[in-house]
């Protein structure tokens, strides 16, 4: 035995050198350091100024020196900027093309971004100014083609990361300007859905096809823009909100639409309580009672149930506005519910479920209302349903008002009396013998009752209409002229 | 206990003429190839040893009756083994020709190493080693060995599951894919001389084995030369430096032997650009014979790790200027890293019994035990791009043909020409994307409310992590009935249980990482359960060492028996064999795949296999010089693990349709034995059919992993063999090998598709357009001549001139359907670039080798034993050719669109151009 340990002993030397030796192939890493600076380049135009070489239509290529610096204000982490990014310097902003999927791990939203132009080019899509890699002929029509995947690196240099973008802040979408903002980081206060396009995926991933979804403000009805998705963005089968807030994005031109493009869901400020699905039905009494102030917001996911009792069809009503009653006991009640379009489609009879979640109570000239009532959140129950008329004098109405208004009354007996004679149109003064009131019939502007002109008789057996306030004065409108019984 | 007694009775019930208490001579001459006198040549016949003397006789007395190995051992040749029967006074074996070892050990280590990333290696199958042990017999086994592996050439064309190695007795085979495990021995070369190898259907004595060859190495120390030698070699190939030192006592007196042996091999840079390795090998063996018995405990390992390259499409190859352009690499910190670095340490621990149960009757039992594991790293990503450099819309091939931007193209062309940082993995990009990269992960490790902030890494290095256990008990009976008629039987029972998994390697400067789906689209399932990975852990928040992604375990149990009869007259030999093999698998999925909830979670249903095997052969002689021989044999064989599953990471999901493959085998041949001149040539036909095989890869444009099982896969490999060698005199002798084959489908299989990151199947019984396809994956033609001279002063030369032809690529299946063709005339050219399959270009290579060896003691008195310095020089495709392919596939995804061919471009590796090897070695006896 201790032969073999004596022949074995050198043999084991040997082993142990070898194990010795393992720092030949040593393989541990430094890691790089943090790289927050940035490259050194130096830039010599502004994004306006680069812009500016656009002729106004066609491509042209870049072949001057020139270096711009953007920090990142949209990217496509979402998805939603499908191989396009868009840079802002203090000037304005620009769209780059690129061929590449995923970029924003390094050209990230709030990443300084260094542009070497030279052999880029210069085009526009919709008017909207793009800086791309080259002029695709591919399709017959020279177009911008987007920046080869090998080629970014060469034309892109990141610095800086993390830097914030103020974005510019409207209150109204009619103050933005397609040339000078576009490509901006833009904030929208005020601004809704319209009732086609709220509550409703941002774009229709089934289809494959990106979503258009307009948005009004609160300031000037007839401006609008247009929210565009692309269905490949992460949230593009959340659903748009439905009621009022603050948006940001993107701002971009095509022709002469106006266009937002969200980075995700963050840029969105504006809730969605007209969305529900189940609400939680309310008497017309109670939501009358929510308003001690100047006014009040109906909870979440809440609606009211009634039937209407105002006429479309004879247009003695403001378009967007219709008049609900409700059975509830003791007594029935009533409120003016005003749609933010004009209501074509509920008549007179029709039973609704109308969502007003989130939706104001307030008075207009006194009467109560619920506004900015989505139409597409109301559904109609039943229709050619009757509502039975509260037989009274003008002297209870006078004293009731406050728990009548909006409901439909029965008259008997009325004398009827105006400065101008004989048509309805305007004021008419009804005395049944216990008191005098006003009956309003619209007789002005583009949409006047149909009855405006017609000759009232100076006597009726019985008058039926629903009752309003018009600054704090009770009135009677008819709905249509069967309403009078001479 | 039961077994032993068992075994007793066995033998005996055929032992039926022992011959008992009777002792005999065996006496020889012991002559090498030139017939030259072979002196000092240690013979040993039944742990009696005698030496040559001059003129080359031998004689061993006492030997008792019974059948015996005749071992011949001296350095500068070949081991030579053969039986020998001792049933009279005195055996004489005349004539016994030993061989001088032509082929320095620099060969042996002539692998080049490709090695295909984790994805890639399920797409083509890495057979490249499997010839690496076969002992040098004839000159076709020596070619196939060393001079035809260099360009990945297969024997007959066979997929190593066709391949046994036996180390005492112990199977090697991985019943996961049916691959060798050949990484557990590497470097050990000098103690795993002493083996047996078959090629073809002939009889074994020690396995039924498989069709193609087999081999069965002996480690035990007493068949280790008595001797210490240390050798350090210098080398320009996968390593640079080679350090080994292997120790053996022989037989020592009280009947003890034990052998060591360690070798390290390293490179911090190897012949590919970026690749290294690091390999540390031991071996100790102890043995201990009492009387007929011998006990023998091995313990082999190999713990290696290697920086790995990987096949590439030839346009970056040319963009790079070199055939050895390796994508797996980048500078960080201006320092090459490799992200493709494979490990592995799975020491293998063998206790074996031989026992001498009677003079004609020898059983030999082991048991094994290998525990260990084997991995390979890999980038790995989420929500982020394919940061490889080989991503295709990198190439300027894309940006000219589908961005049609040929200025840009050229820019592009420029850019990855100029300088290697473009061509590789950008890390130091990847740190700093991590780096920035800050999310929020709410409800973390599923505790509701949990919220966690911090730098969620886009990029990680992952580590694919198989544990493998290995439980192997085997027994091999040979008995001689009578002077014709002898048996040979074994058992066998094998389990493997497997773990596999993913681990979090390195976070790349990142906060930590997270258990999601990399594939799982939201945008196109819109349900979060489909991002987990695992449902019982949802939202797990990762750190280094941390396992996610999948991790199942392979449960694999096969047990079986084999017995054979061989039968011996004078003019005719022949044999009969049988196998019965019971196999059966499961996997236990430890996660719960948020995509397959209902069935990745827990036990799969086991699937269970029965197969047999039948073979049998005869050779007629002549006379003594001139043989004939022609063997046949049919089998039925169990799908392997990887393919009874359909998508083992993610499910429990069984393949379709899952049957044996069956395999019917024919051979024949003339051999012709004369002292100066040995030539053989064979012929062989092999159908396979009904075989099942899962392809997996990666699909860029539906971001998911594609499983692809063929069903009804059949092909004939057919072919010829031939080897030539002759002495030509004054210590010259020239050589000649070729092989013959073709390799082609034969049945037009059926693609069953599944995707990994839905439950849907995408495609379902779809023709892939196969027949008279090449199977490929090496060259189906390969010739080499060779001249050698042997100097009497203990130096050679050899020279060798190699033909590899007929090489084609393994094709891609899906290319070779209707859909991809769809719409196109049948005269457009189109149809035939999409469809075709060209064999590469013809190609030679020149290797030469030299060495020589100085017996120290004879000059200098300090060295009492006898000592020798041995050096080995070999320099393999001296004419540099740089073009031979040795690997590659066609990468699996195709343009149905645009149907351009080359948008996904085959990708191919290349074999070295001139590589050296020196090696100096000191050798005590």
């Amino acid at each position: 035995m201790k032969n073999i340990i004596k022949t074995i002993a050198p043999y084991l030397m040997l082993v142990i050198l070898a194990f010795t030796y393992s720092s030949c192939v040593k393989k541990e890493f430094d890691e790089p350091p943090v790289n927050g600076t940035d490259p050194a380049l130096t830039v010599n135009r502004t994004i306006k100024q680069l812009k500016a070489l656009w002729p106004g239509s066609g491509i042209v290529t870049i072949t001057d020196d020139i270096i711009i610096a953007g920090i990142v204000v949209g990217d496509d982490e979402s998805g939603n900027f499908y191989k396009s990014i868009v840079i802002q310097d203090s000037t304005a902003g620009i769209n780059i093309q690129l061929d590449a999927s995923g970029y924003w791990r390094n050209y990230k939203v709030g990443r300084r971004v260094f542009v070497k132009c030279k052999g880029l080019v210069l085009g526009d899509y919709g008017k909207q100014v793009q800086l791309g890699g080259y002029i695709d002929n591919s399709t017959g029509t020279p177009s911008v083609g987007r920046i080869p995947l090998a080629l970014i690196p060469h034309y892109l240099y990141g610095g800086v990361w993390d830097l914030p973008v103020t974005p510019l802040e409207v209150n109204s979408i009619s103050q933005l300007n397609l040339t000078a903002d576009q490509n901006k980081l833009v904030t929208i206060h005020g601004v809704y859905f319209v009732s086609s396009s709220s509550c409703l995926p941002w774009a229709d991933i089934a289809g494959q096809t990106s979503g258009n979804r307009v948005m009004q403000d609160t300031i000037n009805p007839s401006a609008s823009i247009t929210v565009r998705t692309s269905n490949f963005a992460t949230f593009a089968a959340s659903l748009t909100p439905s009621d009022t807030g603050t948006i940001t994005g993107v701002f971009q031109q095509y022709n002469s639409t106006y266009q937002l493009v969200i980075r995700d869901l963050n840029d969105v400020h504006i809730t969605s309580n007209k969305c529900c699905v189940n609400p939680t039905i309310l008497s017309i009494d109670s939501v009358r009672k929510m308003l001690t102030g100047t006014y009040a917001l109906a909870g979440n996911c809440t609606a009211i149930k009634g039937v209407v009792i105002s006429d479309k069809n004879n247009n003695n009503i403001t378009g967007k506005n219709i008049m609900l009653q409700d059975n509830s006991t003791p007594v029935p009640h009533g409120i003016i519910v005003r749609f933010t379009a004009t209501n074509t489609t509920f008549a007179l009879g029709d039973e609704l479920e109308i969502n007003i979640s989130g939706d104001t109570i307030s008075k207009y000239n006194g009467a109560m209302q619920i506004t900015y009532v989505d139409p597409s959140k109301t559904t109609r129950i039943a229709s050619g349903q009757s509502v039975t008329p509260r037989i009274t004098t003008i002297a209870d109405i006078n004293a009731n008002i406050g728990q009548w208004e909006s409901t439909l009354v029965k008259i008997s007996n009325v004398t009827l009396n105006s400065g101008t004679p004989g048509i309805y149109s305007g004021n008419v003064t009804l005395n049944d013998g216990t008191g005098t009131m006003t009956m309003y019939t619209i007789g002005t502007g583009s949409f006047p009752a149909t009855f405006a002109t017609d000759s009232f008789p100076t006597f009726a057996t019985s008058i039926i209409g629903y009752l309003s306030l018009y600054n704090s004065s009770p009135e009677l409108e008819i709905r249509n002229l069967t309403d009078v019984t001479p | 206990m039961n077994k032993k007694i068992l075994l007793t009775v066995f033998c005996f019930l055929f032992l039926t003429k022992i011959i008992f208490g009777q002792n005999a001579i065996v006496k020889g001459l012991i002559k090498d190839e030139f017939n030259n006198p072979v002196a000092n040549a240690t013979v040993i016949i039944n742990e009696l040893t005698a030496t040559s003397q001059e003129n080359g006789a031998f004689e061993i007395q006492n030997v008792p009756f019974g059948n015996y190995s005749l071992v011949i051992k001296l350095d500068g040749y070949t081991d030579y083994t053969d039986q020998v029967e001792v049933n009279k006074p005195v055996v004489d074996l005349i004539s016994v020709t030993v061989h001088h070892n032509d082929q320095p050990k620099a060969n042996i280590e002539n692998i080049p190493t490709v090695s295909l990333s984790d994805d890639e290696v399920d797409a083509s199958s890495g057979n490249g080693a499997s010839s690496v042990l076969n002992a040098s017999r004839d000159a076709f086994q020596q070619a196939a060995m060393y001079k035809f592996s260099a360009a990945r050439f297969r024997i007959r064309g066979y997929e190593d599951e066709n391949f046994t190695t036996l180390i005492n007795g112990t199977p090697t085979t991985d019943l996961i894919n049916g691959r060798t495990m050949y990484q557990g021995w590497s470097g050990l070369n000098d103690v795993l001389r002493s083996r047996e190898s078959n090629i073809g259907l002939g009889a074994t004595d020690y396995t039924f084995g498989g069709i193609g060859a087999n081999y069965s190495i002996d480690t035990k120390a007493s068949t280790q030369r008595q001797q210490l030698q240390v050798g350090y070699a210098l080398s320009n190939r996968t390593y640079d430096n080679r350090l080994t030192a292997t120790y053996g006592t022989g037989i020592l007196p009280g009947g003890w032997a034990f052998s060591l042996s360690a070798s390290r091999r390293w490179a911090q840079e190897g012949y590919v650009a970026g690749t290294f390795t690091d390999d540390f090998s031991y071996f100790v063996s102890a043995e201990k014979i009492i009387g007929k018995h011998s006990i023998s405990l091995t313990r082999l390992a190999s713990e290696n790790i290697n920086g790995r390259s990987a096949p590439a499409v030839q346009e970056l190859y040319d963009l790079a200027g070199t055939h050895y352009y390796n994508p797996n690499w980048g500078y960080q910190n201006g320092k090459k890293r490799n992200a493709v670095v494979g490990r592995n340490s799975q020491p293998l621990t063998i206790l074996s019994h031989d026992w001498s149960i009677g003079k004609k009757c020898s059983l030999q039992s082991s048991i094994s035990y290998q525990y260990g594991k084997s991995s390979v790293t890999g980038l790995d990503w989420y929500n982020a791009p394919d940061p490889r450099p080989i991503y295709y819309r990198n190439l300027p091939s894309y940006v000219y043909n589908d961005l049609d931007d040929p200025e840009g193209a050229a820019m592009v062309t420029q850019l990855l020409s100029e300088t290697d940082k473009q061509r590789q993995i950008q890390w130091d990009l990847l740190y700093d994307i991590n780096r920035h990269s800050t999310d929020t992960i709410y409800n973390a490790d599923g505790i509701t409310g949990n919220t966690v902030m911090g730098k969620l890494a886009a990029y990680v290095v992952s580590e694919s992590i198989t544990e493998n256990q290995r439980f192997n008990f085997n027994s091999t009976l040979n008995s001689s009935i009578s002077d014709h008629v002898s048996l040979d039987a074994g058992i066998n029972y094998q389990k493997q249980q497997s773990n596999i998994y993913k681990k979090l390697n390195d976070l790349l400067g990142a906060d930590f990482f997270i258990d999601y789906n990399n594939f799982s689209d939201l945008s196109t399932s819109h349900d979060s359960t489909h991002l987990q990975n695992d449902l019982n852990q949802p939202n797990r928040i990762l750190q280094v060492g941390d396992r996610y992604g999948y991790d199942y375990t392979a449960d694999i149990k096969q047990y079986g028996g084999w017995a054979q009869g061989n039968f011996k007259f004078n003019s005719i030999d022949f044999f009969l064999a049988a196998q019965l093999t019971h196999t059966s698998f499961q996997r236990t999925g430890h996660t719960r795949n948020g995509v397959f909830p209902d069935d990745s979670y827990g036990k799969s249903q086991e699937k269970t296999f029965s197969n047999y095997a039948v073979k049998g052969g005869v050779t007629y002689k002549i006379n003594g010089r001139n043989y004939v021989f022609a063997n046949a044999e049919y089998l039925s064989r169990a799908p392997w693990f990887e393919d009874v599953f359909v998508s083992p990471r993610t499910r429990n999901a069984l393949s379709n349709d899952l049957v044996n493959q069956t395999v019917s085998s024919f051979e024949g041949g003339y051999l012709f034995r004369a002292p100066r001149t040995k030539a053989r040539i064979a012929f062989y036909e092999t159908q396979f059919n009904n075989d099942t095989r899962t392809i997996r890869f990666y699909n860029d444009d539906l971001h998911t992993f594609e499983n692809f099982t063929l069903t009804n896969i059949d092909k004939q490999h057919m072919g010829t063999e031939l080897s030539f060698e002759t002495s030509l005199g004054h210590g010259f002798s020239a050589n000649a090998a070729a092989s013959i084959s073709r390799f082609l489908y034969t049945s037009r299989p059926l693609a069953y598709g599944t995707e990994d990151n839905t439950d849907t199947v995408f495609t379902s019984n779809e023709t892939i357009y196969a027949k008279n396809y090449h199977v490929g994956g090496g060259p189906e033609a390969a010739y080499t001549v060779g001249l050698d001279y042997r100097a009497k002063r203990f130096w050679g030369f050899f020279i060798n001139l190699n033909c590899f032809d007929k090489n084609y690529l393994e094709f891609n299946p899906v290319r070779r359907t209707a859909a991809a063709v769809d719409q196109i005339s049948e005269n457009d050219p189109l149809r035939q670039q999409i469809l075709e399959q060209k064999p590469f270009k013809t190609e030679f290579t020149v290797d030469v080798s030299f060495n020589k060896s100085w017996r120290l003691n004879s000059r200098y008195r300090l060295f009492k034993r006898n000592t020798f310095i041995v050096l080995n020089v070999g320099v393999d495709n001296i004419t540099n050719n740089k073009n031979v392919i040795v690997g590659g596939y066609e990468q699996l995804r195709f343009d149905f669109l645009d149907k351009r061919v080359d948008k996904f471009a085959p990708r191919y590796a290349y074999g070295f151009g001139t590589s050296y090897f020196v090696s100096l070695s000191l050798r005590l006896n």
